[in-house]
């Protein structure tokens, strides 16, 4: 059995921390520190006893915390990995590690996580180099370079899937153009579906979700408390149980499938984290650290980091708990959705305008989730909403490739998407210099 | 660039006048050698060359009013095939579609001296249908020829051009060999594979621009070389390309059993969307191939062609190349296509496509010995190949002018391009800009997105062309719109408002594009899914749409091409509109065009050099293409995007 490792992720103070344990035993220890485990790939809330709270003027109720796991190997690590977010004290950050400590970790040293990553094949040299210099790095175009080089060559991969792709269409623009002539073969279906596959496979490891391994897009729930958030996370998904605004309900469900359609999203309830009045988390529980602020900033910054995954935020606004103007969080991603459409008159800002008593703009609304999906041009990155439109175009040519002129212009298409993110364009001389491997007479 | 009707000049007889337009005051800066100039050689237009290129180019001038001089050196080669005798094919179907749909000659004649009819592609979506026809080369001359004799305002001239007289840099005439000179201030120069031509068969080296006319006084004719001298005197960069035909059999010494049949289309289906229907009978061509001793036949007298051996130093066609130039490039291949193509009703020639090559005459007969199906043919005219001068491309404007030298147009092989009908698309689109700058109008200049013969020009211009240019589907962005059916709309009401079709033609083809609509609009959104989404064929389609069998069989084929491709076209429309949409789109001040790699090279130098503020001054500076345009339209869109990413990062 390896070690263990415990280290905080994150700089304290901030407005959060990430105290991050990897190794064989992360989930006993956390299980005996007194956390629940949460199936792998998911979070639950949870308040922590952490021993010795009381000294830091706490009420005994616990420590407001987000856990998250992953399993073994599909981790950063390569490790089982524990992952909990709590309040950006510095103090409280060290109880806590104290406390998993106590239960059986040992203090990860500096690049810890860096060498199990190595160790387990999920870096590459250049790559842990990329991580110590992003966590070394001064500014923030430094990070930013670090960070490409951390996830690997993404630009070689494009140019190079790309370059593939315009060698495709040459071999099918020459089935056009010499068909008659020199009776250059249309396209091979067979070829054309296989190098689809392939090159969709290369690709999609790109793409980022939300907990960086599940393929489904996220669509976040935020709004105000009382605005039917929690109704309608369980009129689309049939979770079984609410969230209820009381601390202490930690195992109710934070996310649960949605079928929409043929495709499933994750649907996320982060109800209480947007309307700090009335979710529990402020007042009832405060004084952990002695401040509310730092609770507030630590809800904040959970749901931010929600909607920074999410692939489309669905901010809830019922005419009675109306959506605030914007507090800055969701206003530039979120689709405004009109709630309790039977009491009364709906948000004029809203899409859409849903009843979960009556069951009015359900089906709208499942529809425009979809379309918004399809076309993402939700709140994702443009990156990845250029990646998305990719594989779903190589998708569409592993499935079932159309006629071949059409073909032509599908592959046109993604070179000219995959452009898009590289920074340059193919040259169409690029196809004449390919077609002149071609037997072409006259 | 659209603009509307075109009027008639003040003080300028058009062609409809039937009256010799009236000659004076608007060459004001000729009135000092106006005496020593007979009134009959003054022209608003001159073209030399009476080729493919140079007939479209008069033939458009005279259209729109002007008086018009072509000029020839010998006036019984006008319109003359001088390689292969077919009109159209894969793309250049298209292309000689939109030259009828813009009111050119050659759809025309095609249909009258067609001998076969093919419409290629068939097996292949409707966009890459692509009509071609076997045209008998002597009635294809002789309906050109008496076609410019007949044409109102046009003038044919026999006379050998000798020199391009300017005044202040710009076009003030041409002066003939014999001393005459032309009085005019826009000139078409197409002078195909004459300027200073050499040809090749082997070891031979003959000075000239073609086989046959030898015998008109060009051997070390300087004649069309003095306009090459010319042409370096203006300050233009020339460049050598070279290009080549193969040899000419007695029908009758074919072995045709040995070869394939090819028929004919019927009913075949004429090139014009003036031609009601194709009458004349038809006749085969044939099919055969070469041998693996042919070809190591070839390979070993490969230092006896002058392509490889050096005696040519010049650029050749990659997409026509010449037999040595495919047995050496594909050496994998132990056999290639022939194809045996009559040359005419009249005559026994045929010519055999396919076999194009500079190899000596005994290399060329062993070769024909090689393969059993011309194994016991009788040559009439070996092969040979031929070198040119070419003007490189970043020298011209989207008008096929010459930047440098106002009034001076290029067309066709001059131009760096391969081909009857690329030739007479540039033909015609700079007869029509010489005639419309003459009279102060706006320039026709079609997009990329409006036909293939604005692919053409946008790809010609800012770029020096590194071999023969050939139109190919595959050059055209938006290929899925700019199809053989749809010519007619897409370009017809464009050619209507600048005078280049009559009205009641322009009209004919708005009613046209208005039953297409109105048929659209008409069939159930069930069928028309079922078009667009299974691909479901015409013949199913009619078997299910009723609205759509009761329509006018042009029509409703038309509306079914437009279906089954409705989702793409839809995007291609949105993608140019997207374009247009970003005029006000600005330009980085810190943007290094020069590293800019995917842009041509005159682009590059002409952004560097202007240095625009927006995407729309981009669109409007010359030599920069509509190509450029859109790459450098997903350059700024990436660069966007990444300095987001670096201020958030």
């Amino acid at each position: 059995m390896t070690t263990t490792w415990a280290a905080c992720a994150t700089a304290t103070p901030g407005p959060a921390a990430v105290l991050r344990l990897s190794g064989s035993n992360a989930w006993d220890i956390v299980q005996r520190a007194g956390l629940p485990v949460p199936a792998p790939g998911t979070a639950v809330r949870s308040n922590w006893q952490l021993g010795g709270a009381r000294q830091l003027g706490g009420t005994g109720q616990g420590c407001p915390v987000l856990v998250w796991t992953a399993q073994a190997p599909r981790s950063f690590t390569g490790e089982n990995t524990v992952e909990i977010l709590l309040p950006g004290s510095r103090d409280l950050a060290e109880l806590a590690l104290r406390t998993l400590c106590a239960n059986g970790a040992a203090p990860a040293p500096p690049g810890g996580f860096v060498r199990q990553a190595l160790a387990n094949d999920k870096l590459d040299l250049d790559q842990a180099a990329a991580v110590l210099a992003l966590v070394t790095a001064s500014d923030a175009e430094a990070a930013l370079r670090a960070l490409i080089r951390l996830r690997g060559d993404l630009g070689a991969d494009l140019a190079a899937v790309r370059s593939e792709l315009t060698e495709l269409r040459a071999r099918v623009e020459a089935g056009l153009d010499f068909a008659e002539e020199d009776g250059v073969a249309g396209a091979d279906h067979r070829l054309i579906r296989s190098a689809a596959q392939r090159l969709g496979a290369r690709l999609a490891r790109w793409q980022v979700t939300a907990d960086g391994s599940e393929g489904t897009p996220v669509v976040c729930l935020v709004g105000p408390a009382n605005a039917g958030k929690s109704a309608l996370f369980q009129r689309l998904t049939g979770a079984p149980a609410l969230v209820s605004p009381v601390p202490g309900t930690t195992r109710d469900p934070l996310e649960a499938p949605w079928k929409i359609g043929g495709r499933t999203v994750t649907l996320v309830d982060t109800a209480g984290w947007l309307d700090r009045a009335s979710s529990g988390l402020d007042g009832s529980s405060s004084g952990l650290d002695g401040s509310s602020s730092g609770l507030d900033a630590a809800a904040i910054a959970a749901g931010r980091r929600w909607i920074e995954h999410a692939a489309l935020v669905l901010a809830c606004s019922a005419p009675d708990a109306r959506l605030p103007e914007s507090d800055g969080t969701w206003q530039v991603v979120a689709t405004i959705v009109a709630t309790k459409a039977d009491l009364g008159a709906p948000d004029p800002r809203a899409v859409v305008a849903v009843s979960v008593e009556t069951g009015a703009g359900l089906d709208q609304l499942a529809g425009l989730v979809a379309e918004r999906l399809a076309h993402s041009s939700g709140g994702e990155p443009r990156q990845q909403r250029l990646l998305a439109s990719a594989l779903a175009g190589l998708g569409k040519l592993a499935d079932q490739p159309p006629a071949d002129e059409l073909l032509a212009e599908d592959l046109r298409r993604l070179t000219e998407l995959l452009s898009d993110l590289i920074g340059s364009t193919t040259p169409d001389d690029v196809l004449d210099a390919l077609f002149s491997r071609f037997c072409i007479g006259k | 660039m659209r603009h509307p009707g075109r009027r008639p000049r003040p003080g300028h007889r058009c062609a409809a006048d039937g009256a010799v337009p009236v000659v004076g005051a608007r060459f004001p800066f000729l009135a000092i050698r106006m005496e020593s100039v007979m009134p009959a050689d003054v022209f608003d237009v001159v073209v030399v060359g009476a080729g493919h290129a140079g007939i479209e180019a008069a033939a458009a001038a005279a259209r729109l009013g002007c008086r018009t001089a072509l000029v020839s050196g010998n006036l019984d080669t006008i319109g003359k095939m001088s390689c292969n005798p077919s009109i159209g094919g894969t793309a250049k179907g298209q292309l000689a579609r939109e030259i009828d749909a813009l009111g050119g000659w050659m759809g025309l004649a095609t249909d009258a001296t067609g001998i076969q009819f093919r419409t290629l592609n068939r097996s292949k979506g409707p966009a890459m249908w692509s009509p071609r026809a076997q045209c008998d080369k002597l009635a294809y001359h002789r309906w050109m020829k008496q076609r410019t004799e007949t044409t109102a305002n046009l003038f044919p001239v026999q006379g050998e051009a000798w020199e391009v007289v300017t005044a202040s840099g710009a076009v003030a005439g041409l002066r003939l060999r014999d001393g005459r000179l032309l009085t005019t201030t826009r000139l078409v120069i197409t002078t195909g594979t004459f300027l200073r031509g050499l040809m090749h068969q082997g070891e031979t080296r003959t000075d000239g621009g073609r086989m046959g006319d030898l015998g008109s006084g060009r051997v070390g004719d300087p004649a069309v070389q003095g306009i090459s001298g010319q042409l370096l005197g203006l300050g233009l960069r020339l460049i050598r390309h070279k290009t080549g035909t193969p040899c000419r059999l007695l029908g009758r010494t074919v072995r045709i059993d040995r070869c394939e049949i090819q028929p004919g289309d019927e009913p075949p289906i004429p090139f014009s969307f003036l031609t009601p229907a194709i009458t004349q009978p038809q006749v085969p061509c044939w099919a055969c191939r070469t041998t693996p001793e042919a070809h190591a036949l070839i390979k070993a007298n490969l230092h006896r062609a002058p392509m490889y051996n050096g005696q040519i130093n010049s650029i050749g066609p990659r997409y026509c190349p010449s037999i040595e130039d495919k047995v050496v490039r594909f050496a994998d291949r132990d056999s290639h296509h022939l194809f045996i193509e009559p040359e005419g009703r009249d005559t026994d020639e045929v010519y055999v496509s396919g076999l194009s090559t500079s190899l000596p005459i005994d290399v060329q007969a062993g070769v024909l010995a090689a393969i059993p199906a011309l194994a016991e043919a009788h040559v009439l005219r070996w092969a040979y190949a031929v070198e040119y001068d070419v003007v490189a491309g970043d020298q011209i404007d989207h008008t096929l002018m010459v930047r440098s030298v106002p009034g001076l147009h290029l067309a066709g092989q001059i131009n760096g391009t391969s081909g009857y009908e690329e030739a007479a698309a540039q033909g015609l689109m700079a007869g029509a800009n010489a005639a419309l700058s003459l009279a102060g109008k706006p320039p026709f200049i079609l997009s990329r997105a409006d036909g293939y013969i604005g692919v053409l020009i946008d790809d010609l211009v800012g770029r020096c062309p590194e071999e023969p240019y050939r139109m190919f589907t595959s050059r055209a962005e938006h290929r899925l719109h700019l199809r053989s059916d749809n010519a007619d709309r897409r370009l017809t009401p464009l050619a209507a408002t600048c005078g280049l079709v009559e009205p009641d033609r322009g009209a004919a083809v708005a009613a046209k594009q208005a039953a297409v609509t109105a048929l659209l609009a008409a069939i159930p959104p069930a069928a028309a899914s079922r078009i667009a989404g299974e691909g479901q064929e015409l013949a199913a389609a009619l078997a299910t749409a009723p609205l759509l069998a009761a329509a006018e069989p042009a029509i409703a084929e038309s509306a079914w091409i437009e279906l089954r491709y409705s989702a793409y076209l839809e995007r291609q429309e949105s993608r140019i509109a997207q374009l247009a949409h970003h005029r006000d789109l600005p330009l980085p001040e810190d943007l290094d065009y020069r590293s800019l790699t995917m842009l041509s090279t005159e682009a590059r130098n002409r952004l560097a050099e202007r240095r625009p503020r927006t995407l729309g001054e981009v669109r409007a500076l010359a030599g920069v293409r509509e190509a450029d345009l859109e790459s450098l339209y997903a350059i700024l869109q990436s660069r966007r995007w990444r300095d987001g990413a670096t201020t958030a990062g």
